[in-house]
């Protein structure tokens, strides 16, 4: 059964179970992609599909907590994806202390995310699918899942000042293409 | 370009455009849907079946079918399929045998709590609240009815402010109930007066028509056509035997848990089953789901858009049955550390046998029972899963798949000897019925 968002949100919400298998069809992608990130390291896949299990729970059990006035359901569901997988994190390396605000996503800016539309999304990954292989993974891994420089920089196999300058360089050709100020 | 701007424009990415960088980046990773799936399911079901005390029924709280008036049709003429399913009344979007009453409409109780519905039957009284918990527990909560039985909570869920309470009669130890009308509401200290409508009769004015005649003898099943869709009905020769679903389970592997912990906490996968599928002569196909909002026990009406002018074979591949009683107690010795023990003992379960085959010493406090399923000569029939309880062990958790069962269980180190309690199983029938739907 194929939901749209608002629908799956609104399913969920009325414990709908087929909404749930639905949320888990479309969302594993991501999900996984960043739990594997932050817990791929030193985890078992069993693990990891733990982690992305809890995930969907907990989806499913705060989504009368989802605003969508406020922020956008797959960033949502992402940020939900990065305190699990840090508590995860922490549990299977006890020893191991993150900071949690490092991952603290900042909430996206109602009026600036309503002026963005399909073609400057479309746009926008048009160039990003100009990068070469590496560029398009830091750049989606960065801006799109919130990632800490130094775990993209550890996995790239990058400096700081590599990543930076990368960072830089892609940011000037999206600016310059899509005329942003 | 700021990197909050960037970052913006990235997480709002419509998903299907996103879909095809996820699929690049992802490509190399082994993603296991299908396991992630099963996993995700377990944890909500786990969540959501939180019971104690004694196992608990899910409750109902559905729309009432379209109410089916008493009609003496068939009475000159009644055949043994008809009259297979008198005795059965509709309550929701379901039946049951005997005497049955039911709240036709929700109830505010007071500014914070609403009455959502009850079924009230000779072996179930159920009921679903909307409340706030202040506390991890449900208050104080009890019915009376007017001849002076009183009925307690023997197992309660709570999600999404829903309070989910099974009723047992505490005096009896038992779910033998006597139905009526009028039932006394009490929780903390407030007391409220429900009024109850009684359930119609399954065999009334609608007309039930039969399956296609399979090689099973002992499950009748036929099906009546209502507003939106089609009533499946079914009847037993076995009268302990229950319905718990209609058509081919959702999930192959079915997981079960206890554990004793301040009572008895219990959950398991859920009972859900897959849409029906019907066929017009052109081999169209037509999807029953499953009639949306009724979340009764079991549901038995169906919704598609098939046409109302044309013929439609409806496939029913399979039924869920169980029977709702005990099946005694065996005792099983724990092997010493790393040994394992054959046992070789059979448990009949009427509709089919098991065999707890062996007991394997899986640390100090862990062992694991192997059970061989299906070992007896019912053709069709299959197990799904078996309520395996001991008061003994700290906790069980099984894994029921194919002919076989698994069992861990923990415990405390010295134990010696475990009582275990067989009750509950649940069957999966393969009778591949067909409704000619006109």
């Amino acid at each position: 059964m194929n939901f749209s968002e608002s629908e799956l949100i609104s399913e969920i919400k009325k414990r709908n179970l087929n909404a749930y298998e639905s949320l888990i069809k479309e969302y594993t992608k991501p999900v996984y992609y960043l739990t594997y990130n932050i817990l791929n390291i030193g985890n078992s896949k069993e693990d990891i599909e733990e982690c992305v299990a809890d995930v969907f729970l907990e989806v499913w059990l705060k989504i009368n907590g989802f605003d969508s006035e406020r922020s956008n359901f797959k960033t949502w569901v992402l940020i939900i994806t990065k305190y699990k997988a840090l508590t995860y994190k922490r549990k299977l390396k006890k020893n191991h202390v993150e900071n949690i605000d490092d991952y603290q996503l900042e909430e996206s800016d109602t009026v600036e995310r309503q002026i963005i539309d399909r073609e400057t999304q479309k746009k926008l990954l048009e160039i990003i699918n100009s990068f070469n292989k590496t560029d398009k993974e830091l750049f989606i891994r960065r801006y799109f899942y919130n990632e800490k420089i130094s775990d993209i920089m550890q996995s790239l196999g990058l400096s700081r000042s590599a990543l930076d300058n990368r960072l830089l360089r892609g940011r000037k050709i999206i600016k310059e293409v899509l005329s942003y100020d | 370009m700021t990197e909050k701007q960037i970052q913006t424009l990235m997480q709002n990415l419509d998903n299907d455009l996103l879909a095809k960088e996820l699929d690049d980046l992802t490509n190399g990773l082994e993603i296991d849907l299908d396991s992630i799936t099963k996993k995700a399911f377990t944890k909500l079901n786990k969540r959501r079946l939180k019971m104690k005390r004694k196992r608990i029924y899910p409750l109902v709280a559905a729309s009432l079918i379209a109410v089916i008036g008493i009609s003496n049709a068939y009475a000159a003429e009644i055949s043994d399929f008809v009259g297979s399913f008198f005795n059965q009344r509709a309550i929701y979007s379901t039946v049951v045998d005997g005497s049955a009453y039911y709240l036709e409409s929700p109830l505010q109780l007071d500014k914070e709590s609403k009455l959502e519905n009850v079924i009230f039957t000779k072996d179930k009284l159920e009921m679903s609240l909307t409340l706030t918990l202040t506390e991890d527990k449900p208050p104080e909560i009890s019915v009376a009815t007017a001849n002076g039985k009183i009925y307690k909570p023997g197992g309660y869920g709570y999600d999404n402010n829903r309070l989910q309470l099974s009723f047992w009669n505490e005096a009896g130890h038992n779910y033998v109930f006597s139905p009526t009308k009028e039932l006394k509401l009490n929780i903390g200290e407030k007391s409220y007066s429900i009024h109850l409508a009684e359930g119609a009769p399954v065999v009334g004015s609608g007309e039930i028509k039969p399956a296609e005649q399979t090689d099973i003898g002992w499950i009748n099943v036929g099906y009546k056509k209502i507003d939106q869709g089609v009533q499946i009905l079914t009847s037993f020769t076995d009268k302990d035997l229950k319905l718990v679903g209609i058509g081919e389970p959702v999930q192959k592997t079915v997981t079960r848990m206890f554990k004793n912990e301040k009572g008895i906490i219990t959950s398991g996968t859920s009972s859900m089953t897959k849409p029906l599928l019907g066929y017009d002569k052109d081999k169209n196909i037509y999807t029953y789901n499953r009639a949306k909002n009724a979340v009764g026990r079991p549901v038995i009406q169906f919704e598609s858009q098939a046409p109302a002018d044309k013929e439609i074979e409806l496939k029913i591949p399979g039924l869920l049955v169980g029977y709702e009683k005990d099946f005694g107690n065996f005792d099983v010795a724990i092997p010493g550390l790393n040994e394992e023990k054959r046992i070789d003992r059979e448990i009949d379960l009427k509709l089919q046998k098991i065999i707890l085959q062996s007991i394997k010493r899986t640390s100090a406090t862990t062992a694991e029972l192997k059970f061989a399923l299906n070992t007896g000569d019912t053709a069709k029939v299959a197990v799904q899963e078996v309520s395996l309880y001991s008061k003994d062990v700290q906790s069980g958790d099984s894994v029921w798949q194919g002919d076989i069962c698994t069992m861990r269980i923990s415990f405390a180190e010295k134990l010696k000897n475990a009582e275990f309690n067989v009750s509950w199983p649940r069957f999966v029938v393969n009778g591949d019925w067909t409704l000619r739907i006109k």
